[in-house]
């Protein structure tokens, strides 16, 4: 049995046979039909002047950064069953390239990442010695269950906009953060509509993990069930996973024949799961879909073909292997600076938190300090990336953030993960802004390239 | 009332490996006086090592299964003949404590390796699957029930009929008075380690098909094991083997019932205190003088 080392995946185009495009199981991945969202969007093209250029990061002079170091930090989750550092990881990535071609008009960024253990008082002191021992001027690739949450006033009354890859609901409703992804709560709203789309019918189940939010985040599939006349059940279980067969079982029966699933796990998480849920014959009982995180070749290697095409990944950005140019220059990056990182939408949270932030940088105009940074990253419209369906901003003027709020749906096929349908916009509903959130896109033309 | 057919099936093949891995820790434990706490580390090691062959495809198949279980009896031995002398007078709770570092040090090192990818082994037996109820049984998890079973039947003759487990008998009531009597200490003790590592790594290469190849979930796999050697007051083989059963087969039945499920991690603990309470109560009602 020879498996390969590495786990780069190559495109595949899964075709399906085309059907209705209605959102009430107009398809059904399980029997191979081709999804077809009822409300799509444009993605990026792959043009525009942040497009980075191959082999260059910021300025791309190719020559190091000598002059004062310009301070920026950052804090991740690490605990058993939820690991985000690589996310920081790969901003700091990011920054070392920028390092490499002439920094911030000569200026290398020092990036200091911490780690965090959802401990709120631990938290909240991480954040004190990083504003106020190691004066950082600006927050950036910070991505933790519980910071927006403990921080939030303190970053307010510091005067910090943070640049995040959100996971709590605090991320996306409060003005001092924005984050690039759109979160577990739209990730797994997402996950449910394609799982709609793909006929699910009588229940959404919804599981996450116990941890703090995570009822928060399942609320918004409970919701958009009711909506759908269907029932909506929210499951918080304790990870890592000790019985996945068990909890195959749990689930298969809570859903009904032919509901639908969505599941809200990291990759490691997720694999003992779907590997049981194969060994109890329950793939095609149910519609099986999921928020971002196991958006990853490596989880899609490990998968057998019993999978393909039936575990709808909500994608919060393109395929790692999409060929555009951002995506490429972002591998190449991992490659040389983060090679233990892994190419995944972690890396892909990592790499635009630290594009978003040195375009800001540059953009500054006279002496860099904490208000003239913190008010570029504010500043920011119109951010291009092909690694996103939408142009990305900071603010939306509604005191909500949620600037990335269309995405696509990926699945495994033969050991790859490949788009199964184009990027849709994520559904307002009303217990969540996005109504509003689009208004104000439309109205100050905020994410038109 | 929900069908637990299909949930108690699971359980019994969840409680086997439970069982197998507290027989384990209950072998070392009466030989040594150690309480492996890094017993799922190593389990867990030693499949990322047979994960990383499997994906390198240097060794033939069988061989990669069997680096598991070498690893964990090599494992094992090593930690026992450079740690166990050093530690032989001590407490029994910083003997466990002192294994708590092995963990950390394994539980580091796997997370640097092989932290940043999924990982999955699929034994060929997995492959075999029969209904049982609404449930189905895969043919690893025959072989995780079978096992459990045969180990502890095993151990038990061997401790009462070879002289190793003659020995090991008598060090556990005496490491002292057992080396005066020009029993060779050190190496009935190494024999223990060893056969606990190897029952490890068995342990470890089932279970990371059972429950799946998680570094942090296969290492503290180690707890459900541990309450199942308490209510076996670490001495018994065979109360042990049926507590593992019977946490494996609560924990699971729990899972049907909605309102309590999410509460289900808590079964091996619940057990551990409510069978130390009933001896503790045992104790109290026994007459004095009447029990040793």
């Amino acid at each position: 049995m020879k498996r390969s080392l590495l786990g780069l995946i190559a495109v595949g185009g899964l075709l399906f046979a085309s059907c209705g495009s209605d959102d009430n199981g107009g398809g059904n991945a399980s029997t191979g039909q081709k999804l077809s969202p009822d409300e799509t969007v444009a993605p990026v093209s792959g043009h525009g002047n942040n497009i980075q250029k191959p082999g260059e990061c910021g300025e791309g002079t190719g020559k190091k950064a000598t002059g004062e170091p310009i301070k920026l930090g950052g804090m991740a989750t690490n605990i058993p069953g939820v690991d985000f550092t690589w996310i920081t990881k790969m901003t700091g990535a990011y920054f070392d390239c920028v390092n490499d071609n002439g920094g911030i008009h000569g200026r290398p960024i020092d990036y200091i990442a911490e780690e965090e253990q959802v401990d709120p008082q631990q938290v909240a002191s991480l954040a004190t010695k990083l504003v106020e021992k190691d004066k950082v001027l600006g927050l950036v690739g910070s991505t933790s269950l519980i910071e927006c949450s403990v921080n939030n006033d303190y970053y307010g009354k510091q005067g910090y906009h943070v640049i995040v890859a959100g996971v709590a609901q605090d991320c996306f409703t409060s003005p001092n953060f924005s984050a690039v992804n759109m979160g577990p709560y739209y990730s797994s709203l997402g996950g449910a509509q394609a799982a709609l789309r793909a006929g699910a019918k009588g229940k959404m189940v919804v599981v996450s993990p116990n941890q703090p939010g995570f009822d928060v985040i399942n609320s918004g599939v409970v919701e958009f069930a009711k909506e759908h006349d269907m029932k909506g059940v929210s499951i918080l279980e304790d990870v890592p996973i000790n019985d996945p067969a068990g909890l195959a079982q749990r689930l298969v029966a809570e859903a009904g024949d032919g509901g639908g699933v969505v599941l809200d796990f990291t990759g490691p998480t997720v694999l003992p799961l779907l590997q049981a849920i194969e060994q109890q014959g329950l793939i095609d009982s149910v519609v099986w879909a999921s928020s971002t995180p196991p958006n990853d070749p490596s989880l899609a290697k490990e998968l057998s073909k019993a999978w393909n095409g039936k575990f709808l990944i909500n994608a919060e950005f393109n395929v790692l292997d999409s060929g555009k140019p951002d995506q490429t220059h972002m591998n190449e990056v991992l490659k040389k600076y983060a090679p233990k990182v892994p190419l995944s939408s972690f890396a892909q949270m990592g790499y635009l938190n630290g594009r978003i932030a040195t375009d800001a940088l540059l953009s500054i105009d006279g002496p860099i300090t904490k208000e003239s940074v913190n008010d570029a990253f504010q500043k920011v419209t119109n951010f291009v990336s092909d690694i996103l369906c939408q142009p990305w901003y900071y603010a939306s003027g509604v005191g909500s953030n949620v600037s990335n709020n269309a995405d696509l749906t990926v699945a495994p096929k033969d050991g790859n993960m490949v788009q199964v349908e184009d990027c849709f916009k994520i559904t307002d509903l009303p217990g969540n802004p996005l109504d509003k959130i689009r208004a104000a896109e439309k109205e100050h033309g905020l994410n038109t390239g | 009332m929900p069908d637990l057919k299909p949930f108690l099936v699971l359980g019994f093949a969840l409680g086997g490996v439970f069982a197998m891995s507290g027989v384990g820790l209950v072998v070392l434990y009466r030989a040594t006086g150690v309480l492996n706490l890094a017993y799922g580390a190593i389990g867990a090691t030693g499949a990322l090592i047979t994960w990383s062959l499997l994906d390198a495809g240097w060794v033939p198949d069988w061989i990669a299964y069997l680096a598991c279980i070498v690893f964990g009896g090599a494992a094992t031995l090593v930690y026992g003949v450079l740690f166990g002398p050093p530690f032989a007078a001590r407490d029994p709770l910083v003997k466990a404590t002192a294994t708590l570092g092995l963990l950390l040090i394994l539980l580091g090192t796997m997370q640097w390796v092989w932290g940043r990818d999924p990982h999955g082994i699929t034994l060929p037996t997995s492959r075999w699957n029969y209904a049982v109820f609404d449930a189905r049984v895969s043919g690893t998890q025959i072989i995780g029930v079978v096992f459990a079973i045969v180990v502890t039947t095993g151990t038990a003759v061997f401790l009462r009929v070879t002289k190793v487990g003659t020995a090991m008998r008598a060090l556990a009531d005496d490491r002292e008075i057992t080396a005066t009597l020009g029993v060779p200490v050190r190496r009935v003790e190494a024999a223990a380690w060893l056969g606990s590592g190897i029952v490890c790594g068995g342990a470890g290469l089932l279970l990371s098909n059972l429950v799946g190849l998680d570094i942090v979930g296969l290492t503290f796999l180690v707890i459900p094991a541990l309450a199942a050697a308490l209510i076996g007051r670490l001495q018994s083989l065979w109360v042990t083997l049926a507590a593992g059963f019977l946490i494996g087969i609560v924990q699971s039945g729990l899972t049907a019932f909605s309102e309590v499920a999410e509460y289900r991690t808590l079964t091996p603990f619940v057990l551990a205190i409510l069978a130390l309470l009933w001896f503790a109560i045992r104790r109290g009602q026994t007459p004095a003088g009447s029990s040793s």
